[in-house]
C-alpha cells in the first residue's frame, strides 16, 4: 500500500501541487493527468525520489520511506520522458545492463517478445525511431523486480499495438498485487485505475 | 522492506563492475572521441617540437609541455564522463537503483582515466621520441602522466558535474584549469626529485571520496 500524505509540489518559485494526499492499494494504477506544466512529471519524480522539489511524506506498507530510501528504490522502477538508454550500445547491450543491475538477466529472452524487440537486438539504439526507443525503455520493466512502476507519458510514441501490449502489462502488474502510478496529459482508459486530475487539485 | 536491506552490498559491487563495463564499452563505440584528443595530443608535441626544436628544451621544461597536453587531452574528453547519461536521463534513473550513486560515479571515474591511461601508454613514448627524452627518465614520466590523469580527471568528473545542463561549453575547461595548476607545478617538479609524487599521490587519496560525495551532490542539484 503507497500512501502519499501532504505532497507539495514547487519549481521556480511556483507551488504547482499543494497538499496532495491518496492512498493506492496493491493492484491499483493511480493516473495522474493535466495540462502541460501542471506538475506530472515532478510529482512522479519526486515520489521516485529523483528530484528534491517536493515535500510531504510517502509510506509504503506504512513505513516512511524518508528512512529506508535504498530499500524504497529497490522497489520501484520508473521510466521517464527521456528513455534512460545508450545511443551507442544495441538494444541488447541495453537491456542486458539494466537487467544484470537488477540482477535479473534471465528475464530478457522472455521481456524481448511484448514489444517484439528480438528483431532489432543488434541495432545502435540511436539508429531506432522514438517508438522503438520508447518501446525498449518500457522493456526494462520486466527486467526489474519493482512492485511500484512509475510511468511518465508511457504511452507516448506508440502505435496502437504496442499501447495494447503496454496495457497488458500493467494489467498484469495489477494483478500481482504491483502499484502503477502514470503521469499522462491524455490519460488512457486503465482496468483497476485512480483518476486525478491535477488540474481540479489546484482550483 | 527490510527483506532487501542484505542485498546491498553486494549490489553495489554488482552496479560498479557493470556501470565500468558500460562505460568502457561506450568509449570503444566513441573510438573518434579518444582518437582525436590522442591526435590533439600528437599534434601539438610535434608542433613544439618543430618550433623550438628538441635540443632547446631541457628535459624539466619538456615535461612540463607533455603535462599540459595531457591536461589540454583529459579537459577535451571529460565530457564523456557525465554528458550523455544527464542527456538521456540514465543519471535520473541511477539516483533511484538502491545503492548509493557514488559507486556508479566512481566506475565511471576508473573507466575514463583507465582509457586515457592507455592512451597516455602510446603517447608517451611517441612524445619521448621528439623531444629525446632518455630511457632512464621514461618510467619517471609513466609515473607522472598516470598521476596527473588521476588528479585530473577527479578535478574533470566534479567540474563536469557542476556544468551538467548550462550547454556552456567554455565553462568545463574554464573550472578545470586553475584547479590543475598545483598538479602541473608539482608534477614538473618531480622530474628532478621523484619524492614529491608522493604529494599528487596523497592528494588523489584525499581528493577520490571528497570528489565522489561532491559530485553526487552537484549531479543531485542539476536533476
Amino acid at each position: 500500500m503507497l500512501t502519499l500524505e501532504n505532497i507539495s509540489i514547487a519549481r521556480n518559485g511556483r507551488t504547482l501541487i499543494r497538499n496532495f494526499g491518496v492512498t493506492i492499494f496493491p493492484g491499483t494504477c493511480l493516473v495522474v493527468s493535466g495540462k502541460n506544466g501542471s506538475g506530472k512529471t515532478s510529482l512522479l519524480k519526486h515520489l521516485a525520489g529523483i528530484n528534491s522539489y517536493g515535500s510531504g511524506n510517502i509510506y509504503f506498507n506504512k513505513i516512511d520511506v524518508s528512512n529506508h530510501k535504498d530499500e524504497y528504490h529497490s522497489m520501484i522502477c520508473h521510466v521517464g520522458h527521456s528513455h534512460a538508454l545508450s545511443p551507442e550500445l544495441t538494444v541488447y547491450e541495453n537491456l542486458e545492463y539494466w537487467a544484470n543491475l537488477n540482477n535479473r538477466s534471465e528475464s530478457i529472452s522472455a521481456a524481448l517478445f511484448v514489444f517484439g524487440l528480438y528483431d532489432l537486438l543488434s541495432y545502435p539504439v540511436s539508429t531506432l525511431s522514438q517508438g522503438w526507443q520508447r518501446k525498449v525503455a518500457l522493456t526494462r520493466l520486466l527486467l526489474s523486480s519493482a512492485v511500484i512502476w512509475y510511468l511518465d507519458e508511457p504511452y507516448a510514441n506508440l502505435d496502437t499495438e504496442s499501447c495494447k501490449a503496454l496495457d497488458n502489462m500493467i494489467s498484469a502488474k495489477s494483478n500481482n498485487n504491483g502499484i502503477v502510478v502514470i503521469a499522462s496529459h491524455k490519460p488512457e482508459p486503465v482496468l483497476n485505475s485512480i483518476y486525478i486530475n491535477l488540474d481540479d487539485i489546484m482550483k | 522492506m527490510n527483506n532487501y536491506s542484505s542485498n546491498l552490498p553486494t549490489s553495489a559491487i554488482r552496479v560498479f563492475y557493470y556501470e565500468f563495463k558500460r562505460m568502457i564499452k561506450i568509449y570503444f563505440r566513441n573510438k573518434s572521441h579518444i582518437l582525436n584528443s590522442f591526435i590533439f595530443f600528437l599534434l601539438s608535441i610535434s608542433v613544439i617540437h618543430i618550433g623550438i626544436g628538441p635540443g632547446d628544451i631541457p628535459e624539466s621544461s619538456t615535461a612540463g609541455i607533455i603535462i599540459s597536453y595531457l591536461i589540454f587531452t583529459i579537459i577535451l574528453t571529460s565530457e564523456l564522463m557525465l554528458e550523455e547519461d544527464y542527456r538521456n536521463g540514465t543519471l535520473e534513473e541511477f539516483q533511484i537503483l538502491g545503492v548509493a550513486f557514488e559507486f556508479i560515479l566512481a566506475a565511471k571515474y576508473f573507466a575514463f582515466a583507465l582509457i586515457l591511461i592507455l592512451v597516455s601508454l602510446f603517447a608517451i613514448p611517441i612524445a619521448s621520441l621528439f623531444f629525446e627524452i632518455s630511457l632512464s627518465s621514461l618510467p619517471i614520466f609513466f609515473l607522472i602522466s598516470f598521476l596527473v590523469t588521476i588528479n585530473i580527471s577527479l578535478l574533470a568528473l566534479l567540474c563536469s558535474a557542476f556544468t551538467l545542463g548550462l550547454n556552456s561549453s567554455p565553462l568545463l575547461p574554464l573550472l578545470i584549469l586553475p584547479l590543475s595548476f598545483p598538479v602541473l607545478i608539482i608534477s614538473n617538479l618531480a622530474v628532478n626529485n621523484p619524492s614529491l609524487l608522493l604529494i599528487p599521490f596523497g592528494s588523489f587519496l584525499i581528493l577520490f571520496p571528497i570528489t565522489m560525495v561532491s559530485t553526487r551532490l552537484a549531479i543531485q542539484s542539476s536533476l
